[in-house]
């Protein structure tokens, strides 16, 4: 039975991700006919193919909606997967890639390139500066956390934590010290609100390696997972090299997350939604979770991203704001139903 | 007797706390060895030295012939597996799932079960009698099935070497009995076990050796006759209790009586004045009724 509705569900996501494509790509202020996607992408491809749409139409879907389609798959995909395995490496059901303070990290690395004004000249230093605060972070709360070879999960989280608010006291800090420019104060909180408008082949080029790469590193770890649930000394038992794989899973999943904030700025939630809802539906198995949560979580932000941009038409809602108001209930939620089993 | 797991003159020291010194012994095949000691004694690091979880800084560890220190994480939990006193799993596997994570160290990375992982998962969930379980969740589950759960996961890794600490801390009498009695009936299959266990009395009653520990090092080893004495007792967990052999039963009765003052506290303070229990046969003055405690 498990099985039947594994496959189902595998089936189900592949088609949501099919459909969010087309739903990102041709939804808009101006809508682009379906006949006229395939054709685009044909033709851009090199296939022999004879236009039959205004040129207008193919600037539009290969410059503007297909980046902002695939930058939201890698970072949708990427926070579903980093949630799904950092709540096992954790085992605490409520962690989401935003607990080891990486995401506020690369904020502030943002923020900074916004406010010194480098973004203003080419794409590439926000990213590079998100990424390297976000590493920076990740390095620090492992620093601090670990003592003599040991990084005790709980001590793991409170650094996060405290690291995480000084990272955002920063980021306030930054944003007030820019209040007076007017331009750049505006850049700074549509940044921090998260979004995918404006993104480049150059964003995709930045995110859609490092997310693949490192997705791939994390799903290799799958059944060390599934083991790492019952504890540590468990997880040793059976030959699960524990350090090691928590170490190695650090670093995949801040890398993960670190670029997909560089490139979407705070997108919260994604990560803690997606994976519960997978396990309801299939279990908590990582060899079927973790894939899944890739694909799902992909389908849904750039779903997400459709939203936000059709709710109130012509302005777009933020993205992070969407995703908060979906996900901050759904927290909520959660805890209640935590509360409620005895767990908490 | 080949001995499955041989330690032999470990030393172990956390940074400069001193827990191990000089442990040697050995567990041969069909052998239940308790470890006993009081709190602190070095129990749970000597099962954390066997699990290769933590490394001896002197001396060395053997299992099936192969110093530890040789063998790879999962070869070495081809050999050694480990039942703890309790288990906390937040997200909801089966019970068959549980103890399918068992044949972790025979599969590779991406590598599905293989109809030999099948038929020791199956004989696993036999042995504990919890094939009627295997599709509840570990929550659902009270203390006692939990832990046969556990001891499965444990028998489906078909490691020759159990190493149990405290299985049976929180289980009522009747489950203690049961897992022992599972523990055992493995163990004569020819399996060995290592069982740290703070229950004298069960310990006297299942196992064939046991091994005493105090600050560290190995006080008396042999059968629960020789091990358990009142002396012992006396001496080692600052206890006073009665010990008798029962021919009939062919088991120990221990009976704990009382605590006995730490040594190197005041024998008698006011704010810790000797339990009158514990003094009243060894010293009648602090019995009830004496008049040391009276003021002049």
């Amino acid at each position: 039975m498990r099985r039947r509705q594994r496959v189902l569900a595998c089936a189900l996501a592949m088609l949501g991700l099919v459909a969010a494509v087309l739903a990102g790509t041709t939804y808009g202020a101006v809508s682009i006919p379906w006949r006229h996607l395939v054709g685009i992408l044909a033709h851009a491809a090199g296939l022999p193919v004879t236009p039959d749409w205004p040129t207008w139409e193919a600037a539009v879907l290969l410059h503007v909606r297909l980046p902002r389609v695939l930058v939201g798959l890698c970072v949708g995909g990427g926070l579903a997967l980093c949630g799904a395995a950092l709540q096992a490496l954790f085992r605490n059901p409520l962690a989401d890639p935003g607990v080891l303070g990486v995401s506020s990290g690369a904020a502030l690395g943002a923020v900074i390139a916004l406010y010194l004004g480098l973004a203003a000249h080419s794409v590439w230093p926000l990213p590079i500066l998100a990424c390297g605060s976000a590493g920076l972070t990740a390095f620090v709360v492992y620093g601090i956390a670990t003592r003599r070879g040991q990084t005790p999960i709980g001590t793991l989280l409170l650094a996060g934590v405290a690291v995480g608010s000084l990272n955002a006291a920063l980021t306030s800090f930054v944003l007030s010290l820019s209040l007076a420019n007017f331009d750049i104060g505006r850049q700074l909180i549509l940044w921090l609100l998260g979004g995918l408008d404006g993104r480049t082949w150059e964003h995709v080029k930045l995110v859609a390696p490092v997310t693949l790469l490192a997705a791939g590193l994390i799903i290799a770890y799958a059944r060390d997972l599934d083991v790492l649930l019952l504890g540590d000394v468990h997880a040793a038992s059976v030959g699960v090299d524990v350090v090691r794989v928590r170490r190695v899973l650090i670093i995949a999943t801040s890398l993960v997350t670190g670029v997909g904030v560089a490139v979407s700025g705070v997108i919260g939630f994604v990560g803690l939604i997606i994976p519960h809802i997978l396990r309801r539906l299939i279990g908590p198995h990582h060899q079927w979770l973790l894939p899944l949560a890739l694909v799902v979580g992909a389908a849904f932000l750039v779903f997400a991203d459709c939203l936000a941009r059709a709710l109130i038409a012509p302005e777009e809602l933020r993205l992070g704001v969407l995703t908060a108001l979906i996900g901050a209930p759904f927290f909520l939620f959660l805890l209640l139903r935590h509360r409620r089993e005895g767990l908490l | 007797m080949s001995a499955l797991l041989e330690v032999s003159d470990v030393t172990f020291a956390y940074q400069d706390r001193a827990v191990l010194s000089q442990v040697t012994f050995s567990i041969g095949a069909r052998e239940v060895v308790g470890l006993v000691g009081p709190n602190g004694s070095g129990k749970s690091t000597l099962l954390r030295l066997a699990l290769g979880l933590l490394a001896a800084d002197h001396g060395e560890l053997q299992v099936v012939g192969t110093p530890i220190a040789a063998l790879s994480r999962k070869a070495l939990a081809c050999h050694t597996a480990f039942v703890p006193q309790d288990t906390v799993m937040e997200i909801a596997f089966t019970v068959r799932d549980v103890v399918a994570m068992g044949r972790h160290p025979h599969l590779g990375r991406f590598q599905p079960e293989t109809p030999a992982d099948e038929a020791a998962i199956q004989w696993a969930l036999e042995a504990t009698a919890t094939q009627a379980l295997a599709e509840r969740t570990l929550q659902e589950l009270s203390g006692g099935e939990r832990q046969r759960v556990i001891l499965a996961r444990a028998l489906a890794q078909q490691a020759t070497i159990l190493l149990l600490d405290e299985p049976t801390a929180n289980l009522d009498v009747a489950h203690q009995l049961e897992m022992l009695m599972l523990v055992q009936a493995v163990v004569r299959g020819g399996r060995c076990a290592l069982v740290a266990i703070h229950d004298l009395a069960l310990a006297a009653r299942f196992c064939d050796r046991i091994i005493m520990l105090s600050e560290g090092a190995v006080v008396a080893l042999g059968t629960p006759r020789e091990v358990i004495t009142e002396a012992h007792l006396a001496r080692y967990f600052r206890i006073q209790a009665r010990v008798r052999w029962e021919p009939e039963l062919g088991g120990l009765l221990v009976l704990p009586r009382a605590p006995l003052p730490e040594r190197g506290f005041p024998q008698q303070s006011r704010y810790n004045p000797p339990h009158p229990m514990a003094l009243g046969d060894l010293c009648g003055r602090y019995g009830p009724g004496s008049k040391t405690t009276q003021d002049p």
